[in-house]
């Protein structure tokens, strides 16, 4: 029973993830300036990574924590690559 | 659902699961729902700060139960997440406001919007700052005011 519950409070923290991920989606696709698409960028991807974990945390498989971690640092530096380039025109001068 | 974990920690993962993703939900809403930029950059903080220490807690408080010890490696994202993404965010806001206050490049924001409304302010004050800067050259630093 109370793995049952378990199961379906980690489910619904999925579904609210996944939803969570769609809104962000939405923003990059309505812009309407580069710098709202980054913004739209770095909630998607720091959402992907919550899902990534919450997921390992329903199969009880803590693999998926390996792959939350590189997304979240990955992602980390696209955002602060994708705010230079938009300061400066260019990534590395 | 692979093992057995006790009622306690069974709830406590639950409940943390479930605060974090609805907080990274409401994050994602407001992100979508406010009006200007400058506005827009707060909303995703919310996931990154409260929901992405929920989250990682949860799981931290799981496999501990699950594998019978402690298991910190949850704490590692627990410190990294919230400590880069104010960076991140900072950064992409003052690139922002470096597009706003020139008007040499970036796209102009709809005209009527919010984000019109913060650009004409930025470009007032970048042409007041450079204002204050000529007169400096010219005539040299203000007097202090005397008490």
């Amino acid at each position: 029973m109370m793995t049952q519950m378990l199961a379906g409070a980690l489910t619904l923290a999925l579904i609210l993830l996944a939803a969570a991920m769609v809104l962000a989606a939405w923003r990059i696709i309505r812009g309407p300036r580069a710098q709202d698409r980054v913004l739209g960028m770095d909630t998607l991807y720091l959402n992907g990574m919550l899902l990534a974990l919450v997921f390992g945390l329903r199969t009880g498989s803590d693999l998926a924590f390996e792959a939350a971690l590189i997304i979240g640092m990955l992602g980390f530096a696209a955002t602060v690559a994708m705010a230079k380039f938009l300061m400066r025109g260019e990534v590395i001068e | 659902m692979t093992g057995e974990v006790p009622l306690a920690a069974a709830l406590i993962t639950a409940v943390l699961a479930l605060i974090g993703a609805a907080v990274a939900a409401v994050g994602a809403l407001g992100l979508l729902r406010l009006r200007s930029f400058y506005a827009r950059a707060h909303p995703p903080t919310l996931a990154a700060t409260l929901g992405a220490t929920c989250i990682l807690l949860a799981s931290v408080v799981y496999f501990s139960y699950l594998e019978g010890r402690f298991m910190p490696k949850a704490l590692l994202a627990v410190v990294f997440i919230p400590l880069v993404n104010p960076v991140t965010t900072m950064l992409l806001a003052r690139a922002a406001l470096a597009r706003d206050r020139t008007h040499a490049y970036g796209a102009r924001p709809e005209p009527g919007s919010e984000d019109a409304e913060w650009r004409r302010k930025a470009v007032e004050l970048a042409s007041a700052q450079a204002e204050a800067a000529r007169r400096v050259a010219e005539d040299g630093p203000p007097e202090p005011d005397q008490p």
